[in-house]
């Protein structure tokens, strides 16, 4: 895990020492070229159309997530096992079928709009709630035409609400469905990439900058932008960082979180208004980015709270918002979700709202859980467009992870967090949960030759615990 | 590391120079030297600065102190860490590092303790405006950090402006978010992209008219190309280059049409007083189009000169400009209603065909020049049939009056009597009333009678309009009166 070689440490210190040898000490490294390739083409929004139904997405989801699941099924339970449609399931009275379909779960805590209208009668008031599980929550199975009730071993509470699966069971006297055994589409087969080059190179993904309340954040920021640039550290540190190829910035980075709705005493010198922090908190953030793009490519992400769209897929931040760094040809606005490939390794991900979305929704608390599941459900916004809002989309679903890839991202999480996720075929994909800088002052810094990955933390002594812990 | 060539060593001379100058900065200035200040101050390279901060801090011993950069792998295994350290924590912090990859001094200062090491931060911010050189100075340089051609530029940000014009054409435009954009360009100057949203949004609205189209595609093209320059010869450039275009472009105008105006204004110029006279427009556009359709009509066919003076008084004053050029509108073309209406009738009607607009609003807009015409024609209609005789001359108020009447008898006595003449309140009818005369002393009441019951109601039926004329030649009348009595 440690990427620190001899050379690197060694060179620790050296600087504390009189200006001899400037030939040593001004060295210039020139930064490791990296091959790119953007992937997120079906991310952007061509046309926008809002005059369609959401149904035409599900439809698109459970006749592509078909084909991959029959695939599946047969290699898990046999190639001769039946699979049925919900309309044949009368033929098959007792015997073990799969059926396939999507998941709708049944939830009487989710919000909804009719509820919300009804209660106003009854004049009860409910107390706001983040978490919308419950017990009696059910799950149903839906396919084109009919739908039906699951019970057995499925467990409710680690699925959600658009998860298209394979299940193996037969269908009891009642109108339900015994489930035996699941499958969900998983991953798909691995795609042997050889290495270009031997030379370390990696990729720092960072997120959650959140600098509309930059308190404390500036000066770590600052440490990061000198880092990557090459200002900060020893010799061999700067040689180091020499092999950073791309910054890629997962989300939240003027605003990262919803605003106060603290009842408080009228202001009528409105300095914190809205609008004003966000241009002021845009305009730091151009400041960052045109020192950042001046020495390495950056790939910014808009997040939840960021000035782009709400409907996931979010596009790009514009660049008439950072008028000096948009100057540099380095600077490249992305979509959320995100997809590309670097140096032949294939990277994808979003910046946190679908797994905040599924951890609401469901008894999945640990993020990289969840991305794990996202990830074996071959689906990056299962819940999209239930309770997380996305475009109507209507001949495609550009959620689908079709192809496996090698870095798989969620930016915006509490913590930092990364596993290496070994998939049935041999693929080995590396999760990694960002954390928000405003709150850990860290980024990840990811190898792209062996999928290591670690945090970089930037601080100053005063942030440290005075506690002896350590 | 050894096996390196000749050193390059520092001269003595430059040496002493820089430290003089970080005493200088420290002691008599007491500033916070750190080693990126540093470099950026004596552009030097930033390790050479690090080494510079080290040698004048041993150099002076106690009397300053020192923070430093601390980094490496975590003795915890959780990463690695970046720390910036005050001199006395840093055996402390060092002992946290089970590799360390970095130490050297990060900055310089004369006070015994910072209170807060936040405050590093902002000894380098102000230098980041001055030059983007700063980056010449690390330790890394990337190749593909270059800086975008100006015309690449241009073209991307044609290509912004046109993809949300494209959007925003789908969208009509109600009142309030025509406001906001209109609000919205006032606020050009701003780099957001908001600004080239908005300015694309109006330009959109610009390319969907076809008549304006045409001014429009020269506005456009001068629009492009004054992008890039000064925004003040925006406002030069536009107006005079582009006069006789906006001239015609007002005189095609149909404020009816919201939209329209808007792109009318935006062609006109797109400098902030401009785009408040934008706002105004679109404000009495609307309003007319809710209220006074004739007065919008009248508008059109205003003199180039008024048209230009009341954008101009429009831009001048607030909202009671406004108000006062719509009054002035109505006042001044009452005269020339009627003929115009005539003549806009088919030209609106033209018009509309060449637009061909899938707007409501078209619709709306061609009923309207036929509904006025109609009206004044079914005026003139209903004036017409009761003034059949034409001795009875249109639109004359006819009364009963008593009157002497002096006339030459057989024997050639001159006889006064009083009779019950009808005639009109103007005198210009002498003959008429001549002729009165004459039938009167054979037939005294009957056509008398006879015209009594047609003149009320041909009194009681004249439209308004017929009144007004009524009066005015009335007007004209009783001067002419005066004459003629008189004589």
């Amino acid at each position: 895990m440690m990427l620190q070689n001899a050379e690197s440490t060694s060179s620790a210190g050296k600087l504390l020492s009189a200006p001899t040898n400037l030939e040593e000490t001004e060295t210039v490294y020139s930064r490791v070229n990296c091959s790119y390739k953007s992937l997120s083409e079906r991310f952007g929004l061509q046309s926008k159309d809002f005059s369609r139904q959401f149904a035409h997405i599900y439809a698109v989801r459970l006749t592509k997530m078909r084909e991959l699941l029959t695939r599946r099924v047969r290699n898990r339970w046999g190639p001769d096992v039946r699979i049925r449609k919900l309309f044949e399931l009368q033929e098959e009275g007792s015997r073990k079928c799969v059926i396939l379909g999507t998941i709708f779960k049944h939830q009487e805590l989710k919000p909804s709009i009719l509820k919300e209208i009804s209660e106003e009668h009854q004049l009860k008031p409910q107390p706001p709630r983040t978490l919308f599980f419950d017990d009696s929550d059910q799950l149903i199975l839906e396919d084109e035409l009919q739908r039906i009730q699951l019970i057995g071993n499925l467990d409710v509470h680690l699925v959600v609400t658009g998860v298209v699966c394979a299940v193996l069971g037969h269908e009891d006297g009642d109108g339900k469905f015994l489930v035996d055994d699941y499958c969900w589409a998983g991953v798909s087969e691995p795609v042997q990439r050889p290495l270009q080059s031997t030379d370390d190179r990696f990729i720092v993904l960072l997120s959650g900058l959140d600098l509309a309340n930059s308190g404390d954040t500036l000066l770590p920021l600052q440490l990061f932008v000198d880092w990557i640039g090459g200002f900060l550290g020893d010799m061999g540190e700067q040689q180091h960082q020499a092999h950073a190829v791309r910054v890629l910035i997962a989300g939240n980075s003027v605003k990262g979180c919803a605003e106060h709705k603290t009842p408080s005493l009228p202001n009528t010198y409105k300095a914190n208004t809205g609008d004003s922090v966000i241009l002021d908190a845009t305009k730091l953030l151009d400041d960052f980015l045109v020192q950042l793009a001046s020495s390495i490519d950056v790939d910014i992400m808009p997040g939840e709270f960021d000035p782009s769209n709400h409907m996931m897929p979010q596009q790009p931040l514009h660049y008439c918002m950072f008028p000096q760094a948009s100057m540099y040809q380095t600077l490249h606005g992305v979509p959320n979700p995100y997809e590309c490939e670097i140096g032949e390794r294939r990277i994808l991900g979003t910046s946190g709202q679908p797994i905040d979305d599924i951890a609401r929704y469901c008894k999945l608390t640990d993020p990289i859980d969840i991305l794990q599941h996202t990830l074996e459900w071959a689906h990056l916004a299962p819940t999209c467009p239930d309770t997380l809002s996305c475009y109507p989309y209507y001949q495609e679903d550009p959620f689908i992870i079709s192809e496996c890839p090698d870095i798989y991202f969620a930016g915006n999480q509490p913590e930092f967090q990364s596993k290496l996720y070994e998939g049935p075929e041999g693929q080995r994909v590396r999760l990694i949960c960002i954390p928000a800088f405003s709150k850990a002052h860290s980024c990840v810094v990811v190898n792209l030759n062996n999928l290591d990955c670690y945090p970089v933390c930037f601080s100053t002594s005063d942030s440290m615990d005075p506690g002896p812990d350590k | 590391m050894g096996g390196m060539g000749a050193m390059v060593e520092m001269d003595v001379g430059s040496l002493r120079l820089y430290l003089q100058n970080i005493e200088e900065y420290v002691m008599d200035e007491d500033k916070i030297v750190t080693y990126k200040w540093l470099s950026k101050n004596l552009d030097i390279h930033v390790n050479t600065a690090k080494q510079l901060l080290y040698t004048f801090a041993t150099e002076q011993k106690d009397d300053v102190h020192l923070t430093y950069l601390v980094g490496g792998v975590l003795c915890d295994g959780t990463g690695c860490k970046i720390q910036i350290v005050r001199q006395e924590d840093l055996e402390k912090a060092k002992a946290e590092f089970k590799a360390l990859t970095s130490e050297h001094v990060y900055s310089v200062q004369k006070a015994r303790t910072l209170p807060d090491l936040g405050a590093l931060y902002a000894v380098d911010v102000h230098m980041r405006d001055e030059n983007e050189d700063d980056k010449r100075l690390s330790a890394i340089t990337c190749s593909h950090s270059v800086l975008r051609q100006q015309e690449e530029i241009e073209r991307l940000r044609q290509k912004a402006r046109a993809a949300t014009s494209a959007v925003d054409g789908k969208q009509w435009p109600t009142g309030p978010s025509v406001n906001k954009r209109a609000k919205a360009l006032n606020n050009k100057e701003v780099a957001t992209g908001d600004a080239s949203k908005v300015e694309s949004g109006s330009k959109k609205e610009l390319k969907n008219s076809v008549i304006p189209a045409m001014f429009a595609a020269q506005t456009c093209k001068n629009m492009k190309d004054e992008k890039p320059k000064a925004a003040e010869t925006l406002t030069a450039k536009p107006k005079a280059s582009n006069g006789s275009s906006v001239f015609f472009s007002k005189q095609t105008e149909k404020p009816v049409k919201p939209k329209v105006s808007v792109s009318k204004d935006s062609a006109s110029g797109l400098s902030s007083k401009d785009s408040e006279g934008n706002k105004e427009e679109v404000k009495r556009a609307s309003k007319s189009h809710q209220e006074k359709q004739e007065d919008s009509q009248s508008k059109i066919k205003l003199s180039k000169n008024v048209k230009c003076n009341i954008t101009k008084q429009t831009e001048k004053k607030g909202g009671k400009g406004k108000s006062i050029n719509m009054d002035t509108n109505e006042l001044l073309p009452a005269k020339k209603r009627k003929r115009i209406l005539v003549i806009s009738d088919s030209e609106d009607s033209s018009g509309d065909d060449i637009l061909d607009r899938d707007d409501a609003e078209a619709s709306d807009s061609s009923p309207l020049p036929e509904v006025s015409p109609q009206l004044h024609e079914s005026n003139t209609d209903d004036v017409i049939p009761p003034t059949p005789e034409a001795e009875l001359k249109k639109g004359r108020k006819r009364v009963r009056k008593m009157k002497d009447k002096t006339f030459m008898e057989e024997d050639g006595y001159m006889l006064t009597c009083k009779e019950y003449v009808i005639e009109s309140c103007t005198d210009s009818e002498e003959e008429q009333t001549n002729e009165n005369e004459k039938k009167q002393p054979e037939e005294n009441c009957e056509p008398v009678k006879s015209d009594t019951p047609k003149s009320p109601k041909a009194v009681s039926k004249e439209p308004p309009a017929k009144k007004k004329s009524l009066r005015q030649k009335t007007k004209q009348a009783t001067l002419t009166n005066f004459f003629k009595k008189i004589s």
